[in-house]
């Protein structure tokens, strides 16, 4: 292609006095023909501006959503996220349709750990997600409601801690496989193309192959050390295998934590099944609430029940599920310090959420209360109180 | 609706968010010329943003100058040595000062910080070519451009959308979003000349659909 071409075609990198000089050099080179193609090129990118733009009309929502999105909601103000929330079934479906916004998304991702790490360097250490900090929605919802504020689809969270023999160390060390690694003190989420969310702590490791036009991502990964999976539902079932163990979900919540020879699978929501990789002949099948463990070359144990918040502690998470209010304020209190009453009429009501455990008292507080529409009341020197809405009344 | 910590005795300044008392005042440093500097943590911590927050000028003056530094870390980091560089600091201090006295939880400052510079660096995306839509002045076409209505070689702007490849359609949005080439390039994890070739392509396909 000629390079007087290469000019109209990049127009939009020219300078004022290079575009200015566009129309003698089309008279020097061109004809009717090549100009009727550069005006229908000029149409076609208007065109492509104008429907891009109806899907992100507003830059600043976009950026909430995406400090949502890569788990700083903490961070974004009381109405900010109750935008974000409404709109998500806007998102969700703007991302579907375009590629490129969720390039956008991701690279807003980079932009805040950028600033998070501008910020260390210049004042000192900052609780900050790690590299990609893309795990679902950490959300609240009553658990007679279905999550209205989940963004991708039916997340459980799985904990699978893996160990592997055949993971390979650093990142894309063999061209069909992609391996991404946790700090050994710090944690790192991935988003896979099927919308799984995974959360590595502490050293974990996670590999799988990579995907290509002919041959897309499969749901199969392998994992060492300890992870959180946020496991999409689908039609195909996803697969996790460490050394010891195999694990397959269908759009599942639950913690794996895993060695060489050992692996614990605690379920929080959906179902998944264990079984040792020496011996695939008697699965387990975990409910909700329930842990196994493989050791060795035995078979996966009974399941036994667990409480999923502290079974799940090393994600850095508060995960209740079906959790009683007074139970949820028993473990904010046993974790910050602070007293939390819970007014007679919402202790027994049952709360889903998994919470950051760096975030605030006050915003967890906040959260819960808006799902059970109620309010907090007091500080967290006195003391906090969760009590039924009133009309009129001060809340925080 | 708006949500503001209520504490106890209306009090902004109780609890947690006070200073320490070494931390009040002034105190001239040994040569008697002003304050010592106070540890950048303490500088940007909630209890400075409360007070600045309040309209103690002092404080929100450190407040910035703590800030500063880490803008220009940032953007440079961002979008490298670039002249935009100081309008994208001066713009984001701006916008803290002009937001400082809505900030809701103040110990999240940091988090304020980072979306005033977030919005500034997508309004510099946004404001990058958006001067350079029209090559010629839409009123006032070229000599040889062919006129669309009377030639009969127009081509369907839908139809012109439609003959780009997923690839290509991606570039591009990300074009008209405000990225330059080489930023597209990291984004889509290629060199910038394929980005390049890509956007060729696509025009070539556009001018073969045009000639059909």
């Amino acid at each position: 292609m000629s390079d007087w071409i290469d000019q109209f075609i990049f127009f939009d990198e020219l300078g004022e006095e290079s575009r200015s000089g566009l129309d003698s050099i089309l008279k020097q080179h061109g004809d009717a023909a090549v100009s009727a193609a550069f005006e229908e090129w000029k149409h076609l990118r208007s065109g492509l501006r104008s429907e891009f733009a109806t899907r992100i009309p507003d830059r600043h929502s976009l950026i909430h959503f995406a400090m949502w999105r890569h788990g700083n909601a903490s961070l974004l103000t009381v109405e900010e996220l109750n935008s974000v929330e409404a709109m998500l079934p806007d998102f969700e479906e703007a991302l579907d349709r375009s590629e490129a916004l969720r390039a956008i998304v991701e690279r807003i991702g980079d932009e805040q750990l950028d600033f998070l790490e501008a910020w260390r360097l210049h004042v000192g250490d900052v609780e900050a997600p790690s590299r990609p900090p893309s795990l679902g929605p950490l959300y609240s919802r009553r658990s007679s409601q279905r999550a209205s504020n989940f963004v991708w689809r039916a997340a459980a969270v799985f904990l699978i801690a893996i160990s592997t023999a055949a993971l390979y160390k650093g990142l894309g060390v063999e061209s069909e496989m992609i391996v991404v690694g946790s700090p050994a003190d710090g944690l790192r989420q991935v988003v896979l193309d099927d919308g799984t969310m995974i959360r590595l702590v502490g050293g974990a490791e996670l590999s799988y192959r990579r995907p290509s036009a002919e041959e897309p991502f499969d749901r199969n990964v392998s994992l060492t050390g300890r992870a959180l999976f946020v496991v999409t539902s689908g039609s195909q079932r996803f697969v996790v295998e460490t050394p010891a163990a195999v694990t397959t979900v269908w759009g599942t919540t639950f913690g794996l934590d895993s060695d060489e020879s050992f692996t614990e699978v605690v379920l929080a929501e959906g179902r998944v099944s264990v079984v040792s990789r020496r011996d695939s002949q008697h699965p387990v099948v975990l409910e909700p609430g329930e842990m196994t463990r493989v050791v060795g070359a035995r078979e996966p144990t009974t399941p036994v029940r667990v409480n999923i918040t502290d079974a799940l502690s090393y994600t850095r998470l508060f995960v209740f599920r079906n959790e009683k209010t007074f139970m949820i304020a028993n473990k904010l209190t046993e974790h910050f310090g602070v007293s939390i009453r819970v007014h007679s009429a919402l202790a027994d009501e049952t709360v889903t959420g998994t919470f950051e455990r760096n975030w605030s008292l006050g915003y967890i507080l906040q959260t819960v209360a808006r799902t059970l529409d109620a309010e907090v009341k007091g500080s967290e020197s006195d003391g906090y109180e969760l009590a039924p809405r009133e009309t009129g009344g001060r809340t925080m | 609706m708006e949500r503001r910590l209520q504490y106890p005795s209306g009090d902004p300044d109780i609890g947690r968010y006070r200073l320490p008392e070494s931390a009040l005042g002034v105190e001239k440093n040994e040569k008697g010329t002003g304050l010592d500097p106070m540890p950048a943590a303490v500088e940007l911590s909630a209890d400075f943003v409360i007070r600045a927050r309040a309209g103690d000028r002092s404080c929100e003056e450190r407040l910035l100058a703590r800030l500063r530094p880490i803008l220009h870390t940032y953007f440079i980091k961002r979008i490298g040595l670039r002249p935009e560089v100081e309008d994208l600091i001066q713009n984001t201090l701006l916008r803290v000062h002009n937001g400082l006295k809505d900030i809701e939880y103040p110990e999240r400052f940091m988090g304020f910080a980072m979306k005033a510079a977030l919005y500034e660096l997508h309004d510099l995306y946004r404001g990058r070519y958006s001067g350079r839509e029209s090559l010629y002045d839409p009123a006032e076409p070229p000599e040889h451009a062919t006129d669309p209505t009377t030639s009969g070689n127009a081509i369907d702007a839908e139809r012109a959308l439609s003959v780009l490849s997923p690839r290509a359609r991606q570039i591009l949005e990300l074009r008209e979003y405000g990225y330059r080439y080489k930023e597209i390039a990291d984004m889509v994890d290629t060199s910038e000349a394929a980005v390049k070739m890509q956007v060729k392509r696509a025009f070539e396909r556009m001018r073969r659909l045009l000639v059909a």
